[in-house]
């Protein structure tokens, strides 16, 4: 997500946020995961173009730890939901 | 030789096969790395492992607390929103949606029917005249997208072992 900073360098964006991975679920949205102060975050969002930048949407959602463990021990529960779909 | 992901698959079945065997009351996280480094022919020393055999012995024990404690309220209140094995069976018709677990007091996982078609949606609620509501803050995934998401599980553990 992209965040307004007080400090504009990038050696002091370092500080509170890292990016290890992002994953492209379809064209337009992504998973990532990132530390944002102290804290590691599943990121799940739509991103958008402008100007060659691919930048963050407000459709989305980022996950605690917490949330993620509870999402991740319910995947056979979403699937057979899903298959139920008429 | 294995790849860091096939070693962390053999780790985690390892990992549920030793908490299902042992006393847990008795046992400690360093026995548990321990007998899993042998089974699953890995090194205890690799960077990855200590955290790794932690995060899978936290989900355990929380998910063990989840389900004892639903077990009681189960036969309490009958077949409400468990959210773990007693979901109904019924289909899900067309603008139907189920709750299938909460991640916090106010988000939700839920399947929804949108015109035939299966969506996931990780979304926050929020209540308005006595009303559950689903908020614009969230997603829903479509059925590729879920999927893709699944297939990436894997890479989205790894990073997250990385941050830890």
């Amino acid at each position: 997500m992209a965040s307004k900073r007080k400090r504009g360098s990038k050696a002091d964006e370092k500080e509170d946020e890292e990016s290890v991975a992002v994953c492209e679920i379809s064209k337009n949205r992504k998973v990532s995961v990132r530390k944002w102060r102290g804290q590691v975050l599943v990121d799940i969002r739509e991103y958008w173009y402008k100007g060659g930048e691919c930048l963050p949407g407000k459709k989305g959602i980022s996950l605690t730890m917490d949330q993620w463990n509870v999402l991740q021990e319910h995947v056979k529960q979403i699937d057979s939901a899903v298959q139920r779909v008429n | 030789m294995a790849s860091e992901n096939e070693e962390k698959e053999a780790v985690r079945v390892a990992v549920k096969e030793i908490l299902s065997e042992e006393d847990m009351d008795v046992v400690t996280e360093g026995m548990v790395r321990k007998k899993a480094a042998e089974r699953a022919g890995v090194e205890v020393s690799a960077p990855w492992f200590k955290g790794f055999v932690k995060q899978l012995i936290q989900e355990f024990v929380s998910a063990r607390q989840d389900k004892s404690k639903r077990g009681e309220e189960e036969e309490e209140k009958g077949d409400e929103n468990a959210g773990s094995q007693e979901s109904s069976k019924a289909m899900l018709a067309e603008g139907e949606d189920e709750i299938i677990c909460q991640l916090s007091g106010k988000r939700n996982v839920s399947v929804q029917n949108f015109r035939g078609k299966a969506l996931v949606s990780i979304r926050e609620y929020y209540e308005k005249d006595g009303k559950t509501l689903p908020s614009s803050k969230g997603i829903s995934l479509t059925i590729d997208q879920w999927e893709a998401l699944k297939k990436e599980l894997p890479a989205i553990r790894q990073a997250i072992e990385s941050l830890q």
